[in-house]
């Protein structure tokens, strides 16, 4: 990654934490193209604090080819936080695959495109990934001498992804959601960081949901 | 900018999302390989028979752990390219270091730069997480042996730990050293030394050995410890450790008949002088 890739990344991570710091600290944020007439997105803990903010199902980003979670949002959805479940099935040779996971977003912007319609256009955010199958270990097996292996089975994770929502505020699911995320693995993203000619499209994968809100 | 617009904008960065930043990849074990990436020791074993022998001395580069530092290996990949007098690379494995898919996708893509036939031996880190699969789908059988220019070239398998094994394969080793055409010598490729542990067993050191010793090996190549280079001798056999490419260092061998000259080198700076081989005593421990 060259020094002008880096310096972008980290200009970008600055816009985006000064606009999560404007929204959560300014109730009546609304970006200018938002329509004045539209209903706000309902949100708050309309459910009590016990029951998750948002349910999501999804598939890839190495979580499985079948992943559901829940998670709770913080000020104003700015912050999300969450656990999933992954599952790939067998395939070509490659055993059945479990993965645990939990993650951590910064969803700075969330604009209006329509009175129904909202848009996260670029949400931020890592995580750590347990991973379950043959031949992946936290601890390494007893007939290495210590500190042979790092673990294999426990990643962290990075994603960058977007998100549109339909906004029904007065039903039980107050907002449904399509999300895209590409998300890596620490280890690709170290080798992408060491190594000037790989792609850093090489190290994502994609990750694409269905996220419920209530 | 009017909120259609921006819509359309995120549609279409979305799209090119989609379509640009990897595949939808749903677990650590996945081990889809495109054709080019199949295969490369048979289609390198078709190069090498395309390929007319040296006549006379035969140069050879050895490599070994450059782990996930892929640069460092392109460079001496851009290297060998250079030169014009080098034959063949070989290579000693943990040319990953989790094992995974995008780890072997991107080895890949730096050796396949090389423009001479060039094989890999699978290293232990190869065969974490989806290696064993992915090193068969990408490379081919874990110990193989082909002949060219001479010489019997074996790529051994020395990690069966991962695998869940406890002993190398050496009934396997001793039968492709037996059946070599008369006055064929062989060179043994792996990725740990022979006192490697725990590896290589003990018990299984001496027995390793003697089988090289006898069975007309005049080289063995390995790697594993990267932070040591040396050369040894073991009776017939020329023993090496090639350090690790992560750190750029590599070796430069000349074989001609049963002379073998080992000649340390690092990318950016070039091949030292030829190291004399330090005879190693086989009654005592190795290393002391």
């Amino acid at each position: 990654m060259s020094a002008r890739a880096a310096s972008a990344l980290v200009a970008a991570a600055a816009a985006l934490l000064g606009a999560a710091t404007a929204r959560a600290d300014d109730p009546s944020w609304r970006p200018a193209s938002a329509s004045d007439a539209a209903p706000a997105p309902a949100r708050g803990d309309r459910l009590g604090w016990y029951v998750p903010d948002y349910a999501r199902v999804g598939s890839g980003g190495y979580l499985g080819a079948a992943v559901a979670g829940v998670g709770y949002d913080l000020y104003r959805d700015v912050i999300n936080a969450g656990v999933s479940y992954g599952y790939a099935p067998p395939r070509g040779g490659a055993p059945a695959y479990h993965s645990l996971s939990a993650h951590l977003a910064l969803r700075p912007l969330h604009l209006r495109l329509h009175r129904d319609v909202e848009l996260v256009p670029i949400y931020v955010g890592g995580g750590f990934l347990r991973a379950f199958g043959p031949n992946l270990f936290v601890h390494q097996p007893p007939v290495y001498p210590s500190n042979y292996y790092e673990p294999n089975a426990l990643h962290p994770t990075a994603f960058a992804g977007a998100e549109l929502n339909l906004l029904t505020p007065r039903s039980l699911v107050r907002r449904h959601g399509v999300y895209y995320e590409a998300t890596t693995i620490g280890q690709y993203l170290y080798a992408f960081v060491r190594n000037d000619d790989l792609r850093l499209y090489d190290a994502f994968s994609s990750f694409v949901g269905y996220r419920a809100s209530f | 900018m009017t909120s259609r617009a921006l819509g359309g904008t995120w549609l279409l960065a979305v799209g090119l999302l989609l379509t640009s930043a990897g595949c939808l990849r749903t677990s650590l074990f996945e081990t889809s390989l495109d054709e080019d990436q199949r295969d490369q020791t048979r289609k390198n074993l078709e190069r090498l028979g395309a390929t007319p022998p040296p006549g006379g001395q035969l140069k050879l580069v050895f490599i070994s752990d450059p782990h996930e530092r892929f640069e460092e290996l392109y460079s001496i990949v851009d290297w060998v390219n250079a030169q014009g007098d080098i034959s063949l690379v070989l290579l000693g494995g943990d040319v990953t270091t989790f094992g995974a898919r995008q780890e072997f996708v991107w080895a890949h893509e730096m050796l396949s730069r090389l423009q001479v036939p060039w094989f890999v031996a699978p290293g232990n880190h190869d065969l974490l997480t989806a290696g064993p699969d992915l090193y068969e789908k990408m490379f081919g059988p874990r110990n193989f042996a082909f002949d060219w220019a001479g010489y019997r070239f074996v790529l051994f398998d020395t990690s069966p730990l991962e695998l869940d094994r406890r002993h190398l394969p050496l009934a396997w080793l001793r039968e492709q050293l037996e059946g070599m055409p008369d006055g064929t010598r062989a060179v043994v490729f792996t990725h740990h030394p022979p006192d490697s542990r725990p590896h290589i067993l003990p018990e299984e050191e001496p027995v390793y050995r003697q089988i090289q010793r006898e069975g007309g090996v005049v080289l063995n190549l390995h790697g594993h410890i990267h932070s040591r280079y040396y050369v040894r001798r073991d009776g017939p056999t020329t023993q090496v450790n090639a350090r690790t490419a992560r750190h750029g260092h590599f070796v430069l061998v000349t074989l001609d008949g049963d002379a073998v000259t080992v000649q340390p080198c690092r990318q950016g700076i070039g091949c030292d002088a030829p190291t004399p081989a330090e005879p190693v005593d086989i009654d005592r421990e190795w290393p002391p």
